[in-house]
């Protein structure tokens, strides 16, 4: 009886150390891993255009139809607010004003049609 | 016995275990550091920062209203635009002026999660903050319809602390109940259900308590004001903030050289001040103009006063001998003088001694005449060097005995501490001191003695920068630097509190509108700074403007 009592409270203390996301990590095609709320987003920069691929948390791509993005990224000083549309099964797309930095910072959000908006800094 | 204390204990640790958020939360997943709840009875409101920026958004009524604030230092921020990404679209905040900048928003009316991203811009630079405001809807209302569906259980404890502890106490509550009632029957399995479902059903009465949007709170009449956490930490609005004057310091450890206290008093330079004294006694007049009053500054050389020795009775007598004698042997000598006159031209008398005759004479009128001015003549009291009056009232026709103190003369920008040592200080680098009412002074070292006086040896520095507001035997605690090095955090002296029972806190801004009280070991360092020894790490943001104000927040 006390042997399981001891179990219990190692388990309960074990549990707080679970693991943890680094910043920085890369998706699984090669861009920059974004955590928003329930979704996974990987982020691509290419010159005048960001794509970002939205994903679960197993890294499953999820079908973007129906969503509606947004992006405001601060390029030299200067914000600069994009509008995500869904362009592939699950990716979403949008314009930029020229080239943009593969390490801008950010804001990101995604709205998906259930109404629940997630964002999440980058 | 011990059953039930065990039975009781395993409920506890499994109500424990299923109200701990991090075993709730997502698996595998850091959601970042959670802010902690802001009281219930504030506005709903939301808080982002970067790394030169904070902002915090508080919605009030239908409008939101925006506080942005220097990250490092919590100075507000006046001339910022905020571009605000709302539901209804980009929308920009009119400034109010204090770092407060407002934005009509209809779009809160209707509550629930309020995704934002906020564009502020500032000296050149823009930052991007995403905000989320949790509106409770003003539609659903009432406790009522929150008992009905979660259940009994979660009406009556609903209300109550939800900590791991609180479900901890509650567990073992109902397992101590469940495992006595089932003692006699020894339906260890069935206790065991009962205990896990006691748990479960509290771990259910606080996840549907915990949810907003499926059980908003009944909105509260916002009353922005500061108030204590049951943590201890202190909840600051912004407005407050900005009322209270809060300033923070980000800290950082370093090697500082140590410093020891000790008492001291403000002294004149020796090369710089000067008494006047009279060597004879004597009754005092002033000189033309009256004398110097105090404050009156003076040059080197000023006659400030002078003294008129007095004759005694016996003197003036002696003196009347004298002049009687010398008038008797100024007659005679005349007598002679004239005498030898009228023979030296027959060449009976020498030339050379009606010369002698003619000088003794003269002599003797000297010496007459001088009896005479000493009568009169007052003698001046002159000024040894150029200063301020610092201490002296004379008054027309005192009577001052020799060697009393007529005036003290101080040259104000030059003043000495002299400190009291209790051991001889092997090298003083540079010291400073604080007055009594908190001004503080730059000191130089200029020696100190070796004879002990009253157990202990004084020690001499000179002020560098003393004003005009310093008096002289004014006492001072002066730092002096001694050898020694060691780490810490330098804070500033008002960044430390003094509680009741002695212990020192100060205060960490640790989010936007929250301060965390930590308890600390100080040292002393300097006039202005104390060295944090231990209680607080490098990088953290610290209170150093307003913490007393912290400290009586109830």
């Amino acid at each position: 009886m006390l042997r399981a009592l001891l179990v219990l409270v190692s388990l309960t203390l074990a549990t707080g150390a679970y693991a943890q996301h680094k910043h920085g990590e890369k998706g699984p095609n090669g861009g920059r891993l974004v955590e928003a709320g329930d979704y996974h987003i990987e982020l691509f920069t290419r010159d005048g255009a960001i794509d970002v691929n939205v994903m679960d948390h197993d890294n499953k791509p999820q079908p973007t139809k129906g969503y509606k993005g947004l992006v405001i990224l601060s390029v030299q000083g200067k914000s600069q607010r994009i509008v995500l549309e869904p362009a592939e099964p699950s990716r979403l797309s949008g314009k930029a004003e020229g080239a943009l930095p593969a390490d801008a910072k950010g804001v990101l959000q995604i709205s998906p049609p259930n109404g629940k908006t997630v964002q999440a800094r980058f | 016995m011990f059953r039930t204390i065990t039975g009781a204990l395993i409920a506890a640790t499994l109500a424990v275990i299923s109200a701990t958020p991090s075993v709730r939360a997502h698996e595998g997943h850091d959601h970042g550091p959670e802010t902690p709840a802001a009281p219930a009875s504030i506005s709903p409101r939301g808080e982002a920062h970067s790394d030169n920026i904070e902002l915090v958004a508080v919605a009030q009524g239908n409008a939101l209203l925006f506080y942005v604030d220097a990250y490092a230092s919590n100075a507000p921020i006046n001339d910022a635009t905020i571009e605000i990404e709302t539901p209804d679209g980009p929308m920009t905040a009119k400034p109010l002026g204090d770092g407060a900048y407002r934005l009509d928003a209809p779009f809160i009316a209707k509550g629930g999660h309020l995704d934002l991203i906020a564009t502020v811009s500032a000296n050149g630079n823009s930052e991007i903050l995403p905000v989320t405001i949790d509106i409770p809807s003003p539609s659903i209302s009432g406790p009522d319809n929150a008992v009905s569906r979660t259940g009994v259980l979660a009406g009556v404890f609903g209300p109550l602390p939800q900590s791991p502890l609180f479900a901890a106490l509650l567990g073992f509550v109902l397992g101590a109940i469940v495992v006595s009632v089932f003692r006699f029957s020894r339906g260890k399995a069935g206790a065991l259900l009962i205990i896990g479902l006691a748990s479960l059903a509290v771990n259910d009465a606080q996840a549907h308590e915990g949810h907003g949007e499926e059980q908003p709170a009944t909105i509260v009449a916002s009353e922005e004001r500061a108030q204590r956490q049951p943590d201890g930490a202190v909840f600051v609005p912004k407005p407050i903030q900005r009322i209270f004057g809060l300033r923070t310091i980000r800290t950082r450890e370093g090697m500082f050289q140590r410093s020891t206290e000790l008492p001291g008093r403000v002294i004149p330079d020796p090369n710089a001040s000067g008494y006047v004294q009279t060597a004879l006694g004597g009754m005092l007049s002033p000189p033309r103009g009256g004398f110097p009053r105090l404050g009156t500054t003076v040059k080197q050389g000023d006659v400030l006063a002078y003294v008129t020795p007095p004759l005694q009775a016996i003197d003036v007598s002696d003196m009347r001998q004298k002049q009687g004698e010398l008038d008797q042997q100024i007659a005679i000598v005349q007598r002679r003088l004239a005498r030898q006159e009228s023979l030296v031209t027959t060449g009976a008398v020498a030339r050379a001694q009606v010369e002698e005759t003619k000088l003794e004479l003269e002599g003797l009128r000297d010496r007459r005449s001088g009896l005479e001015t000493v009568r009169r003549e007052p003698v001046p009291l002159i000024a040894p060097v150029s200063g301020v009056i610092a201490d002296g009232t004379p008054v027309n026709g005192q009577i001052a005995q020799s060697n009393a103190i007529v005036f003290h003369i101080v040259t104000p920008g030059k003043l000495w501490v002299e400190a009291l040592s209790f051991d001889v200080l092997p090298g003083i680098g540079s010291a400073s001191a604080k007055t009594s009412n908190g001004q503080s002074l730059r000191l130089a070292f200029r020696g100190s003695g070796l004879a002990d006086r009253s157990q202990s040896v004084p020690v001499h520095f000179s002020i560098s920068d003393a004003g005009t507001h310093l008096r002289v035997g004014q006492f001072v605690t002066v730092f002096a630097e001694t050898g020694e090095k060691r780490s810490g955090i330098a804070a500033p002296r008002s960044a430390v509190v003094r509680t009741a029972n002695g212990q020192d806190f100060v205060f960490e801004h640790t989010n936007a509108e929250r301060f965390e009280p930590r308890p600390v070991r100080i040292e002393p360092l300097d006039a202005d700074r104390v060295l944090i020894a231990a209680g607080l790490e490098t990088g953290k943001r610290l209170v150093v403007q307003g913490a007393e104000l912290l400290d009586h927040v109830r």
